[in-house]
């Protein structure tokens, strides 16, 4: 950057210039003597400038605000002690920000960084208000009278110059997080026009003359709307524009803040402005951090997926080579291994075989929550239908019967709902406690969902395990076969079809484990 | 029945699954003479007689593991011209694993069959006296 580069003599003048040409013309606005105003936008000036571009440029400041002074009432001495207390102001706040609100995300990149900074203003616009009205004061500019009016009015004057001017200059100073495609341009531009005429009605009534009408409030859903949908540099510049049509408005006794006093009216508007930055700065930031948590969400639930997937994957080849050993040792070696041998061996196949079970179950429950999504109208009758084929034997070997109400049309992925139905129905066969299995299939509608109930006559589970058996390699009964990650497999189907899963049974009073699937809306003509 | 024994080459990395291809011909009674490559560059030296494989002969299969060093299956394939339509021998993609990605990444290969590599011996003999059948008519014409 070329400002960089810049001589520092000529960086402090260049500050000096600028400080006095915003403070001559905030001084219009002062209250008399002409010193004090509601409105000090080269607080905020300053303060970014000593902020961002070092301590050292507080001479720019004091050059700036001595010469300002000066020129209202010619007292050097007092205009010197104004230039200090300017000077002195902006040192606090910067040195305070750049200690509080250094985040190398941004200074407002949390949202009680925004609090941070607005106690920073309010306590650093202290300094200059006491030296500049005790030196009024002391040099006889100042009646005894008023001068705790005059104090308020510099100190709110900086202090909000300080929260309205800085967080714009500092998000203008950073570059933007918003990608201007066509449509956020013009989005952009809709909120812009929008919130310009809703406030040239509220300031001026441009429309329908109701400018005297308290309906300030109004335009804050446009600065949460640029904090939400753009980022905190929209809506800081949302907010210059309103304070901007605010102070025409009340500078030339209109709208809803004139009708007192000028100097009154400006600090009421000030207030609101502040209010206004304050709530975009703090939406924004909490919007920032949503994204953030999000990706960062996404980002490692995709890293902890492709790890187990890879993980399972490349465990499955060394223990394909124990189990083809295994194998050919027991086709090739039977008789010289002897009992002893081919119980060890019997060991090793089973170990191999369990591991195999496991692997195979976690891949498929990774599986089911890495693949697309192939959202069908699929008749879960159907679904039923096919599941309870492949469980054929099963079935047939507990002597289970398995009925089913009429089963609607879901928007579903067919293999997935085979599978939940495979798990689910195989469950209660399998886990009967000693009776013939007797298994009822059920669907209701609930509002957009169907819900689904899949009833068995078995023990039942204690309510205490309700939750703990859809947890991955979770099993209650270890008598029986399988990994427990059956209805791991179910959660994660039903989940990523939007739906839920629960089991409701009390022990020794049968299963029914109840899902939801989203209603057919758009069905396949 | 041709008095010659089927050619075979294998490109596998994995000295036990070479071990086990060995036992599942010796089980499923091929008559065969096997050739190892231990990569996919190896692979293709030995189709195209280069360096140590001048005096290679011509196989009348290819068993190609997926996934091996330097080139893999794919690369290895996409490399092989003539395509299969002109091929003089079938190629038989082995896979680690039924993985949809894997199964899916081996029918999109220009081979001729594919074997997911079973874990029992029995088992894999039997798939690969039916690969090897895709190669007789033409080892013995």
């Amino acid at each position: 950057m070329a400002w960089q580069s810049t001589p520092y003599a000529l960086q402090a003048v260049a500050l000096g210039v600028v400080y006095f040409a915003v403070a001559k013309a905030a001084l219009l606005l002062a209250i008399p003597p002409g010193y004090a105003t509601a409105i000090w936008p080269p607080a905020g000036i300053a303060l970014v400038a000593l902020w961002r571009g070092g301590l050292r440029l507080w001479p720019g400041v004091f050059l700036g605000a001595a010469a300002a002074n000066y020129t209202v009432g010619g007292v050097l001495v007092s205009s010197l002690c104004i230039g200090a207390g300017n000077a002195l102001e902006a040192l606090v706040g910067a040195w305070l920000a750049q200690r509080l609100l250094a985040d190398p995300r941004g200074p407002f990149s949390q949202p009680h960084y925004t609090m941070r900074f607005f106690a920073i203003a309010l306590g650093s616009a202290l300094v200059a208000a006491t030296l500049g009205t005790l030196s009024l004061v002391a040099g006889g500019a100042l009646p005894q009278g008023p001068w705790m009016a005059q104090w308020g009015t510099w100190w709110l004057g900086d202090a909000t110059g300080m929260m309205v001017v800085a967080p714009l200059i500092v998000a203008w100073l950073r570059p933007g997080r918003v990608v201007w495609t066509p449509p956020r341009i013009a989005e952009g531009a809709i909120m812009l026009v929008g919130m310009t005429l809703v406030a040239g009605e509220i300031f001026f009534g441009w429309l329908f003359e109701a400018h005297s009408m308290p309906l300030t409030y109004l335009l804050v859903p446009f600065i949460i709307w640029a904090a939400i949908r753009f980022a905190a540099r929209e809506a800081l510049t949302l907010c210059a524009v309103l304070t901007g049509i605010a102070l025409v408005a009340t500078v030339t006794g209109e709208g809803p803040f004139a009708g007192r006093t000028l100097n009154e009216s400006l600090m009421l508007q000030q207030v609101y402005a502040s209010t206004l930055v304050a709530t975009g700065l703090v939406l924004a930031a909490l919007m920032r951090s949503l994204r953030r948590a999000n990706e960062t969400l996404r980002l490692a639930r995709e890293e902890m997926e492709h790890m187990v997937h890879l993980a399972a994957h490349d465990l499955q080849e060394p223990l394909r080579t124990v189990e083809s050993f295994s194998d050919l040792l027991q086709l090739r070696f039977r008789d010289r291994l002897g009992a002893e041998g081919q119980e060890f061996l019997r060991f090793i196949t089973g170990g191999a075989a369990r591991a195999r079970q496991l692997i195979e179950d976690l891949l498929s429950v990774a599986e089911a929550g890495r693949r697309p999504l192939a959202l069908e109208a699929v008749d879960s009758e159907g679904a039923l239908s096919a599941a309870l084929s492949s469980l054929r034997g099963a079935i047939d070997a507990a002597g289970a019967r398995v009925s089913h109400a009429r089963l609607p049309v879901v928007r579903a992925d067919r293999r997935m709902l085979e599978s939940l139905f495979q798990n689910l129905v195989g469950n209660a066969v399998k886990h009967s406690g000693g009776r013939a299995p007797r298994i009822d299939v059920s669907a209701r509608r609930e509002g957009a969902a169907w819900q689904f109930c899949v009833r068995d006559n078995g023990p039942g589970i204690d309510p205490r395990h309700h939750e703990k058996i859809f947890r991955m390699f979770e099993r209650l009964d270890r008598t029986n076969p399988g990994s427990g990650a059956g209805l791991t497999l179910c959660s994660t189907i039903v989940t990523r079809h939007g739906g839920r899963v629960w089991v409701e049974s009390a022990a020794s009073e049968g299963a029914a484990f109840h899902f939801t699937l989203p209603v057919d809306e758009k069905p396949d003509a | 029945m041709p008095s010659r024994p089927l050619i075979i080459l294998l490109v596998e990395d994995n000295a036990a699954d070479v071990r086990m291809t060995e036992e599942a011909l010796k089980l499923a009674k091929i008559d065969h003479e096997l050739h190892v490559a231990g990569d996919g560059e190896q692979a293709l030296a030995f189709l195209r007689k280069e360096g140590a494989f001048a005096n290679a002969p011509d196989p009348d299969l290819m068993l190609l593991d997926l996934s091996i060093p330097r080139l893999d299956g794919h690369g290895v394939l996409s490399q092989l011209r003539p395509p299969r339509a002109e091929r003089r021998f079938p190629v038989v993609v082995l896979t680690g694993s039924r993985l949809q990605s894997d199964l899916e990444k081996s029918f999109n290969l220009d081979a001729d069959e594919h074997i997911t590599k079973p874990s029992s011996v029995l088992h894999y003999a039997s798939e690969l006296m039916f690969a090897c059948g895709l190669a007789r008519p033409r080892g013995g014409a």
